[in-house]
């Protein structure tokens, strides 16, 4: 392995390969910031220029691409609360936050180093452990979809701020309308007769609408139109206090979140990067701070989406499976080489999946240098006064939303959601539980019905399958206790209270 | 800092111009042995094939390997463009709209019939569109994974004629798909009843069988020979009507005992809007005729395990025609709306 | 409006939707095969989670005692906006989008407070040479 691995590195440091780095960070960069340009979407517009290039090229552009472009969404989830890419989702919880109170250059720090270490872990977890890991994957059969994706549904009550009743109400009207269109396992029609209806509402115009053209309706309330402020910081503002703080979920928790979601195929690095954003939360003695403008925040949802796409490669590489939508284009990419991902690529050309592992290991710190010279650069977007800054940013979200599938219906669902997020969010409606629901609802019953289908001897196969049974039992356990001690704080204030006035 | 990314910006511009000229070298490479044919259509101007899926699906490939053998053959330029969305939607209207003068032309496979028969109904009927030429079969394999009880196919109807409703199959699509359709075919000629499970694509399915999580695989031969040869799965059968060259010791169906109708498979094609001048019609059937016929496309072919498809635009219309029939029939069988 | 009032419209809203959902669940053509809990069962049950929280929210509401104000600031900017984005999409769509944001770049800047020509033309002109290069020139995709 080691040999190889040599081999790899002796491959990389070519002129044309270390230019396929830099060009593809730089590429992925963009196409992550923009709101509707998905990492999926960025390799697949490139995928035909690589089609005169050698293999190793080819492949190093696409993958260095999907990394930065996984990173890219947070810069503009941090800036201006619009998540470039579905994972980024939750680094605006914090990130935003972060940037209103001044500390943009901080946040956007913190996110890039994250997302550098959070990669460069996964990367090594990826060379050490891909075969094994990527047969483990294979145990996940229907039943354990359906149990991850529940699992991930009880982290609503750890991630949600205020009214839990509000909260299910989004959830449920989330789950609700990701059922329109045509059943996914019989075929018919649901809600929907004819017309773009029926191929369901899109997940990220949605998103896009409910995050940054809320948003946008926000900055158009501010009367004076001010810029935003931005502190003067020596540097980049991340400071040995900060690092402290964080050290654990960057450089041991999220990554390794990442990389294990990452593996498990449709799971992916919105999944992973809510677990690692609630694992922070869960276990960290500020919970309050979270939401509010927490580097931990930043630091887990960040870590966790990058450490998840070497993790996505795992199955890629290793059976031919695709861990994500982008590892599907990799897989045509590789295809279109002559190449066929999958047991052969290791036996036969193993210098390919060799120089795959080396590239990562060296674009990730140039991707994370790139990142950390653009941080002072990025800043200055939001010195843009805000009036003018809100119509530049809704016109990139038309034309982003257009790209999803190059038609008006996503952006007029991006619109509809975006006047509908700014009314609920003036309630203190959140609208995290939408997201989630829209995420996961259809893993959900697909794959319970999948499951029902598969088993059949009845409901009592959840006990006869480990992996599923532990992940329900944490959901339980995920969607109660926060609520218990939510209860149990209440109490006790109560009882100081009392105390106090006695 | 400023400067530092003003030279980034122009790096990156020079990289990209790079790239796409490298493209354009490469897909004129043909260019210079130009066949003379007796031609209506003028070859400096450029042909469009737009795809209904994104760069790098097996659709795609395909498009971008018969483009290349029309230029090879003709010396013109073939472009090759992706659009995506409304599973085929986008393109089926974007094609029905096109100048009906052979310069516009779209990929096809099963998915167009899907729609003009089902969702778009109203909108579309198989005249409004001009069927060119048949450029390859995707012939239909069933799977098994190699700790399966099951090594023929024979065994697998006994099983499931003993255990009605046990067997799990699993395939691409829901009721009413193509694989759905192609092992209702076979099932309904062993006379055995199974349990049909959907997943979003063949390779979904394919990870299924290889996790053990379903008894039977519905796939095509590309996406599941690696593991026939790494053994990790077993192919029972292959619906055609000869074995494949890549799969010599796979029976047919009709081998292992099945006589069923082979003329249901997934072909992909070459289509484009109706009211195209009959000799131009001609002239595209033959140029893509020859293309096929071409070295590379036939290594193409042989790589991904695909059977050739050899029909000129009158062959390959009543081909559609007779493929929109079967499906129509099943949607009625199996209650699809 | 008080938050309260806002309150019962949201639940209000969220609760004809519930409704709406739950009556159209009954024309989904219930195929079922085998073990399989049908097309018809998950929406359902989805449709009548909503309905239940709804009902819960729209209880609490209308016994809250809190009058707190609920404010919208520069509303008349916001719905404006929203308004001209609206426009703006039909546009597009009769047009293009090169012609679509020539007209009403302007027009949503004006709105919202830019008022002096030259700054307005600015920033409508930086916002579509942005698009042009970054979207079609750079990546090449597709401009609606």
């Amino acid at each position: 392995m080691l040999a190889n691995l040599i081999e790899g590195f002796s491959n990389i440091f070519t002129f044309e390969i270390l230019l396929m780095i830099l060009a593809g960070s730089l590429i992925g960069y963009f196409v992550g910031a923009l709101p509707g340009l998905t990492p999926s979407i960025g390799i697949a517009i490139l995928v035909p220029i690589t089609f005169g290039m050698d293999p190793i090229a080819a492949l190093v552009l696409l993958v260095s691409l999907y990394g930065a472009a996984e990173y890219g969404g947070g810069i503009t989830a941090i800036l201006l609360n619009a998540p470039g890419t579905a994972a980024a989702a939750a680094t605006a919880w914090d990130g935003y936050p972060l940037a209103q109170k001044g500390l943009a250059n901080k946040a956007l720090t913190v996110s890039i180093l994250s997302s550098g270490i959070g990669a460069f872990v996964s990367a090594i977890l990826l060379i050490l452990t891909a075969v094994p890991m990527a047969k483990f994957a294979l145990n996940f059969g229907p039943l354990e979809y359906f149990a991850l994706a529940i699992f991930g549904l009880s982290l609503i009550s750890v991630l949600s701020e205020g009214s839990l009743v509000k909260s299910l109400i989004g959830m449920f009207f989330g789950l609700v309308i990701i059922c329109i269109g045509i059943d996914p396992i019989v075929g018919v029609t649901r809600f929907a007769e004819s017309g773009s209806l029926l191929g369901g509402i899109p997940f990220l115009p949605a998103l896009i609408g409910l995050f940054a053209l809320s948003e946008v309706f926000y900055m158009l309330e501010n009367t004076k139109n001010e810029k935003a402020v931005v502190e003067k910081v020596k540097g980049l503002g991340f400071t040995k206090e900060d690092f402290k703080k964080i050290w654990k979920t960057m450089i041991i928790k999220a990554p390794i979140i990442g990389y294990v979601i990452g593996v498990i195929p449709g799971a992916g690095a919105t999944v992973a990067s809510l677990v690692a954003y609630s694992e922070a939360k869960n276990s960290s003695k500020e919970k309050e701070s979270f939401g509010k403008g927490n580097i931990q925040g930043v630091a887990a949802a960040e870590g966790a989406n990058n450490s998840a796409v070497p993790g996505a490669l795992a199955p890629m590489l290793a059976l031919g499976i695709p861990g994500s939508a982008s590892a599907a284009i990799l897989i045509g990419a590789l295809t279109i080489q002559g190449l066929q991902a999958g047991p052969k690529l290791f036996h036969e050309t193993p210098e390919i999946p060799y120089t795959l592992f080396a590239s990562l290991l060296i674009s990730v710190p140039i991707m994370t240098l790139i990142g950390l010279l653009g941080v002072n650069l990025w800043v200055k977007v939001i010195k843009i006064p805000k009036n003018i800054l809100a119509i530049i940013v809704s016109t990139i979200c038309i034309v982003g939303a257009y790209a999803y599938n190059n038609s008006m219906y996503p952006v007029w669902i991006m619109l509809i959601f975006g006047i509908l997020g700014y009314f609920i969010r003036k309630l203190h409606v959140p609208t995290t539980p939408i997201v989630l629901a829209m995420v996961l609802g259809f893993m959900i019953e697909t794959n319970f019905r999948r499951a029902m289908i598969v088993s059949t001897e009845g409901v009592s196969f959840f006990f006869t399958r480990p992996i599923a049974l532990v992940l329900i039992i944490l959901a339980i356990l995920m969607f109660f206790l926060p609520l218990v001690k939510k209860i149990r704080q209440k109490h006790k204030e109560q009882k100081d209270s009392k105390e106090i006035q006695v | 800092m400023k400067k530092f990314s003003l030279l980034l910006m122009f790096i990156l511009l020079c990289i990209l111009s790079a790239c796409s000229n490298g493209n354009e070298n490469a897909l004129s490479g043909g260019k210079g042995e130009a066949a003379t044919i007796d031609t209506t259509l003028d070859f400096e101007k450029q042909f469009t094939i737009l795809v209904h899926t994104t760069a790098g699906g097996p659709t795609d490939l395909m498009a971008r390997e018969l483009a290349k053998a029309a230029e090879e053959v003709t010396g013109g330029t073939f472009i090759v463009e992706n659009r995506p969305g409304g599973s085929g939607a986008v393109q089926m209207a974007e094609i029905a709209n096109a100048k009906a003068d052979g310069y516009t032309l779209g990929a096809m496979t099963p998915s167009q019939i899907g729609l003009i028969e089902g969702t778009l109904k109203n909108q579309y009927d198989l005249e409004d569109f001009s069927w060119i030429s048949q450029g390859q079969i995707d012939p239909y394999v069933i799977a098994v994974h190699k700790d399966s009880p099951f090594n023929t196919l024979e065994e697998l109807v006994n099983y499931a004629k003993e255990n009605p409703g046990k067997l799990t199959v699993g395939g691409y699509g829901a009721i009413g798909s193509g694989h759905n359709v192609a092992w209702n075919i076979f099932s309904e000629s062993a006379q055995v009843e199974t349990v049909w499970t959907a997943y979003e694509s063949t390779g979904d399915a394919v990870t299924a069988i290889l996790g053990k999580h379903i008894d039977v695989a519905n796939s095509n031969p590309g996406q599941v020979s690696q593991y026939y040869e790494s053994g990790d799965l077993k192919i029972l059968g292959v619906m055609s009507e000869e074995r494949l060259e890549d799969l010599p010791d796979v029976p047919t169906y009709k081998e292992a005992g099945f006589d069923v109708d082979t003329s249901w498979a997934q072909f992909r094609g070459v289509y484009g809007p109706s009211g195209i001048d009959e000799a131009i019609l001609q002239e595209l059937s033959s140029i893509f005729e020859k293309a096929i016929a071409t070295e590379g496309y036939q290594t193409y072919l042989k790589n991904s395990q695909m059977l050739t498809g050899d029909m000129d635009y009158k062959e390959f219309t009543d081909y559609v025609n007779n493929q929109s029939k079967i499906m129509v029939n099943w949607y009625e069988k199996l209650g699809v709306e | 409006m008080t938050f309260k009032l806002g309150n019962i419209i949201f639940s209000v809203a969220f609760l004809s939707i519930g409704f709406y959902f739950l009556i159209d669940t009954f024309q989904i053509q219930n195929l079922v095969s085998g073990n399989d809990v049908g097309p018809r069962a998950f929406p359902l049950l989805v449709a009548i989670g909503l309905i239940i929280f709804s009902g819960i929210n729209l209880m609490t509401s209308i016994f809250e005692k809190n009058i707190e104000k609920l404010k919208f600031q520069n509303f008349t900017k916001v719905v404006l906006t929203m308004v001209g984005l609206v426009i703006f999409l039909i546009l597009i769509s009769a047009f293009n989008f090169y012609i679509a944001s020539i007209i009403m770049i302007p027009i949503l800047l004006w709105i919202n407070d830019v008022r002096k020509v030259t700054r307005l033309g600015f920033s409508t002109v930086i916002t579509i040479a942005f698009i042009f290069v970054v979207f079609d020139f750079l990546l090449g995709i597709p401009i609606p």
